[in-house]
């Protein structure tokens, strides 16, 4: 689809699609993007950071995608594009195999990680979590809007050095570390 | 730990969407996290899926099943492939 066609469809609430260059000026100095690459045309990297670069919000931007090649193809359009500056990338897996990362990846990058996988494998992914630390990388895990997020969940991931948790329900994540702190 | 909410504002508001992320921005979470896509003609937009039915305002695919852009999660190998 053309930005035009895809522009010509409204989505929930009258809602329409927005461009990323439209996010970029709405969150500018006001809180941070993670931009996850979809699909299989690694020409999205350049053109993300250029918008960066018109934008200048390196500072609030990282990135990540289950498509471990944008890693390269971000290496690639920062050279093309003069940026000095490396923002983090987020390696998204379904599976514990994440040593292929360290090799892509540069200390501060993250490994991203479903919680069913985790909740499926919790001894295992202890192990997996402190190789990422002790390669300079950051666990992070996300949930899925299949999964109904309970406090028992948020239990168990302060049970390991996370770094960040993409989740569905804000509010209720927010309560529980504001009662977990003043306890 | 950050608090990045998914899609924007997770479950609360209408999925990858300037007014999920405004309420975000409200919240005071400590990052959104969105898709992107490239279109054809080069401009990244932010949509999870690949296809979106215009008239039913639900995005449908290839099994027949359909997201209110709310509650559901599919891969990718579920969605109907376009030229997006």
């Amino acid at each position: 689809m053309t930005f035009k066609e895809i522009r010509s469809k409204k989505i929930l609430n009258g809602n329409i699609v927005p461009t990323l260059d439209e996010v970029f000026r709405l969150t500018k100095d006001k809180i941070c993007v993670n931009v996850e690459f979809k699909g299989e045309d690694l020409n999205g990297a350049l053109e993300v950071l250029k918008l960066c670069k018109i934008h200048n919000n390196f500072e609030q931007v990282h990135f990540s995608s289950f498509n471990w090649k944008f890693a390269e193809a971000l290496d690639s359009g920062r050279e093309t594009l003069n940026i000095p500056v490396r923002q983090p990338f987020g390696f998204l897996t379904q599976n514990m195999d994440v040593a292929e990362s360290f090799t892509i990846g540069k200390s501060g990058d993250g490994v991203t990680f479903g919680y069913d996988l985790i909740q499926g494998n919790k001894e295992g992914f202890k192990e997996v979590a402190k190789e990422i630390i002790k390669n300079g990388f950051r666990p992070k895990v996300y949930f899925s809007f299949k999964h109904n997020e309970i406090y028992e969940d948020y239990d168990l991931l302060d049970t390991f050095e996370i770094d960040t948790v993409i989740t569905n329900e804000p509010f209720l994540m927010k309560r529980y570390y504001e009662q977990t702190r003043a306890q | 730990m950050r608090i990045e909410g998914h899609r924007g504002m997770g479950r609360y508001e209408p999925e990858n969407t300037l007014q999920s992320f405004a309420r975000s921005i409200d919240e005071q979470l400590d990052g959104i996290e969105l898709d992107v896509w490239l279109t054809r003609d080069k401009i990244p937009v932010v949509i999870h899926s690949k296809v979106i039915d215009g008239v039913s305002g639900y995005i449908t695919f290839d099994d027949g099943t359909e997201s209110n852009n709310f509650s559901n999660e599919f891969g990718l190998n579920n969605l109907i492939r376009t030229s997006l």
